[in-house]
């Protein structure tokens, strides 16, 4: 039974994501005083989004996030999402490229960002992606803080490079497994931190 | 410009309880008079003679927050060394100034967190890795300078009877909401 909502051509789509840190910390280590340290990043989010055209696509949803790394309670926050994507399928590829303006609210303050990423998604059992196959997706984002100049520490904040393993389940639903790589410029000596990060995602839409 | 205010934050970074402490930022205010050696208790002299082939040595009279010190700086390998004793001439702390870079990483993290949870943006302008002498310790008077200098190297992490702490001074805006609070 199709809603009205949808027979306009909206979905809804769901998204959990578990972003996994490991840090080394070797001289704890060494001192036998703790084992690596880690941290958890998830995302849960809700968005509708509509399909203009094959190529295009509009979604507008909230986010919730939740970040508790190393310290005693959580660091959550609340996002609003804007998002277009412009997709083209290949032969086999499918390239997209998604322009995402982001709201974050956090319990101190507020920040704003826009986000750019290239993504590239090859089917891994034949020449189409069907129900129950596998899939390889690639993809590079750029980070960019939109807040004023007196407000952030950079205007390219951060970079993420990702490479993930999609079971495609059903039309309804997809898995991913990646490995990422992401650098971040944190405060305004330019300083550069890098950290390579584990990803789970769950996807889905109706 | 009284958005921007210079801060020294001190992180106390103890090595035995890193996740508890990691949003422990303290505010310290630090007034600092140059003073020839004569000035400066003797058994910190000796102590600090200790450092052969230093370059640039200073001393100093700190007052910090009512209570005195006396420090010492110079230059030994090739690093920034910082020395204080109490008016006794006992060690309290050595300080090394050190790059971002140098700190461990899960600890540059933290660290990190702890900025990022109370500044909308930041600037480093110093960072010192600093050993405390943990003062509960009764044989507090009996440190050997050589067995100091034995052990101690800048790139420990560990030494018996002190404390590791970094000490990072920023530039920074604070966040709208904190700085409602500590007006």
């Amino acid at each position: 039974m199709r809603s009205k909502f949808q027979e306009k051509g909206w979905k809804v789509n769901g998204k959990i994501l578990d972003d996994l840190y490991f840090l080394q910390d070797i001289a704890n280590r060494s001192e036998g005083l703790q084992t690596d340290l880690s941290f958890d990043q998830f995302e849960y989010s809700l968005t509708t989004a509509k399909s203009i055209s094959p190529f295009l696509n509009l979604a507008f949803g909230y986010l919730y996030g939740d970040v508790s790394p190393f310290s005693e309670g959580s660091n959550n926050e609340h996002r609003l999402v804007q998002q277009i994507t412009i997709s083209q399928l290949f032969t086999r590829t499918r390239l997209s490229e998604q322009i995402r303006v982001e709201e974050r609210f956090f319990g101190r303050g507020y920040r704003t960002r826009l986000r750019i990423k290239f993504a590239l998604e090859v089917p891994l059992e034949g020449i189409k992606l069907d129900p129950g196959e596998w899939y390889l997706v690639s993809s590079n984002e750029t980070l960019l803080d939109l807040r004023p100049r007196m407000q952030r520490n950079a205007f390219y904040t951060e970079n993420r490079m990702q490479v993930s393993f999609g079971k495609f389940a059903s039309n309804r639903n997809k898995t991913e497994y990646g490995i990422g790589y992401h650098l971040a410029r944190i405060n305004q000596n330019g300083l550069v931190e890098n950290y390579i990060y584990f990803r789970t995602g769950f996807y889905i839409s109706r | 410009m009284e958005k921007y205010i210079g801060f020294i934050l001190v992180l106390l970074l103890a090595s035995k309880v890193l996740a508890q402490e990691s949003n422990s930022i303290g505010i310290k205010k630090e007034i600092e008079k140059g003073i020839g050696a004569s000035d400066f208790p003797p058994a910190g002299l000796l102590f600090v003679d200790a450092f052969k082939n230093k370059k640039r040595l200073r001393f100093y009279e700190q007052n910090t927050s009512g209570e005195l010190a006396f420090e010492s700086k110079f230059i030994y390998e090739g690093r920034k060394f910082s020395i204080e004793f109490d008016t006794l001439g006992l060690l309290t702390n050595v300080e090394v100034e050190m790059k971002w870079e140098e700190i461990e990483k899960a600890t540059r993290r933290r660290i990190q967190n702890g900025f990022d949870q109370h500044f909308e943006r930041y600037k480093l302008i110093k960072i010192q890795k600093k050993w405390v002498h943990e003062e509960e310790e009764d044989d507090f008077d009996q440190y050997d300078i050589e067995e100091f200098l034995a052990e101690f190297s800048p790139d420990r992490n560990k030494l018996d009877d002190f404390e590791l702490a970094y000490e990072i001074e920023i530039s920074g805006k604070r966040l709208e909401s904190q700085r409602k609070n500590i007006r």
